[in-house]
């Protein structure tokens, strides 16, 4: 439960060097999840630090109620919903685009480290966003059905029922480009 | 793909960013509001202003001062003194069958000049009587009278009104007869009557002075009026030649008649506790005194004196 709590607290109390650690510990998997709502790593990105501009400029309270990192994951989604339903306005194309691959990459390798992994996430960023999210949160992220259903502002049921069909999606997914994996 | 230090300067900087136009934008609307707030004021200042809530009140003073002014009172025509009055009323009697007689009427007002005339004329010869009275509060002017013709001789009376000429005048040498009748005056405001007479024939005056009081009979005595049914009671004294003659009930006898002071037209309608009461007379003064006069009154069949 602790995935930074501590640190976020003694950032509140006046320690800036706890917000390095909070950035240190969540920034990969952040923008990870942030791109698998955005669909581009550079957003995702800019996103991620967005989350953290918001932790110093508000200060939102942190209560137990549930664990750091999911409450730090549900500001992240909320920012990057505000993001498409902005950008929904103005579609632009980013030059960064071109960068998105590599920067994909680095971050990949930062968090996934193995290569089936790796593999396994590209498959998941093909899925429709809701699928894309859950399977990431639960089976890359570590959170727990409840933990997924309160980033994503749903019920522990609708949660349940989007994996079990997000998980029917990736295994078609897979099977069209000839990956071999084992049932869990 | 930015390090960890990267990250923290990048979300430091722009946090100070952020943190520099909140506080801009704070100024903003809170000048935003004071300019909103102070034209929401000065519009219902206005408002106010314009619907008279905030406007000076006159004060008594001031409308005296008004009052006082040459705006809304106009001068006072008449010379009495007065700025005016609030009711008038006036009975005349205005029949002869010797002389002319000229009423001259006036009506006054102080705040808006009324005027009107009427004008009697009769030919024949007879007597009469006939009363004019003008009520402000009901801005009418009410003129009966009744006449006998004396020769018998057909006549007419005419009266008009011409509410322009500021005069009244009646001119009757034989009155045949007089219908009571009414005249309305429409006067916006009250109004003070005054009544003038101007009789014609000078030397048949014999000096009597016009009196002063409101009965006034052409030859120039004035008599006063009491409340009763007696001569006394009719007329209590007499206004002639300076003098002031006290009536009596007692009748003088036709010998103890001195000159013929020269009026006959000692002529009255009046009405006392309801009756009407019809007096003509010639005046004589007493013989062997200067104390008293004799007066002809005709309801009473007799001439009846009044003393010093």
């Amino acid at each position: 439960m602790e995935n930074g709590a501590s640190s976020y607290r003694r950032f509140l109390a006046g320690d800036d060097n706890a917000l390095r650690e909070i950035i240190e510990l969540h920034k990969d998997g952040l923008a990870l999840y942030l791109n698998t709502i955005v669909r581009n790593i550079c957003t995702a990105e800019e996103l991620t630090e967005e989350v953290f501009v918001e932790l110093v400029v508000k200060k939102p309270e942190f209560s137990d109620r549930s664990s750091f990192s999911t409450w730090l994951y549900a500001i992240g989604r909320n920012i990057a919903c505000d993001y498409i339903r902005k950008s929904s306005r103005r579609r632009t194309v980013s030059i960064d685009e071109l960068y998105q691959m590599s920067d994909e990459e680095d971050i990949e390798k930062n968090m996934l480290r193995d290569e089936q992994r790796i593999r396994l996430r590209r498959a998941l960023s093909e899925l429709d966003s809701d699928h894309s999210q859950v399977l990431f949160l639960k089976y890359f992220g570590g959170f727990s059905n409840e933990e997924t259903a309160e980033i994503m502002n749903r019920s522990k049921r609708q949660i349940e029922n989007l994996t079990y069909r997000a998980k029917q999606a990736l295994r078609t997914k897979l099977e069209s480009e000839g990956f071999e994996y084992e049932e869990y | 793909m930015k390090n960890t230090d990267e990250i923290f300067d990048s979300v430091m900087k722009k946090s100070r960013e952020r943190a520099e136009q909140e506080r801009k934008r704070n100024i903003r609307k809170s000048t935003i509001t004071a300019v909103v707030g102070i034209c929401a004021a000065l519009v219902a200042v206005l408002g106010l202003w314009h619907s008279g809530l905030l406007k000076p009140v006159v004060t008594p003073d001031s409308v005296d001062s008004l009052i006082e002014s040459d705006d809304l009172i106009e001068p006072d025509e008449n010379g009495d003194g007065e700025a005016g009055e609030d009711s008038a009323a006036s009975t005349t009697t205005a029949v002869t069958t010797r002389h002319r007689v000229t009423i001259t009427t006036s009506v006054v007002s102080t705040r808006r000049a009324v005027t009107a005339s009427q004008s009697n004329a009769a030919t024949g010869t007879g007597t009469g009587t006939g009363t004019s009275t003008r009520n402000a509060s009901t801005r009418t002017t009410s003129v009966s009278g009744t006449a006998t013709a004396a020769t018998g001789q057909a006549g007419t009376s005419t009266k008009k009104t011409n509410a322009t000429d500021k005069s009244t005048t009646a001119a009757a040498e034989t009155v045949v007869s007089v219908s009571p009748t009414t005249e309305t005056v429409t006067t916006p405001t009250s109004v003070q009557e005054t009544v003038n007479s101007e009789p014609s024939g000078g030397d048949e005056t014999n000096g009597w002075e016009q009196p002063d009081e409101q009965v006034y009979v052409d030859s120039g005595i004035s008599l006063n009026e009491a409340r009763s049914t007696s001569v006394t009671g009719l007329f209590s004294s007499a206004y002639c030649g300076g003098y002031t003659y006290y009536a009596s009930d007692s009748q003088v006898s036709s010998d103890q008649l001195g000159d013929y002071i020269g009026s006959t037209t000692l002529t009255s309608w009046v009405t006392v506790d309801g009756s009407s009461y019809h007096v003509v007379g010639d005046v004589y003064a007493i013989a062997g005194t200067d104390s008293a006069v004799a007066v002809h009154l005709s309801d009473r069949g007799g001439y009846y004196w009044f003393s010093k």
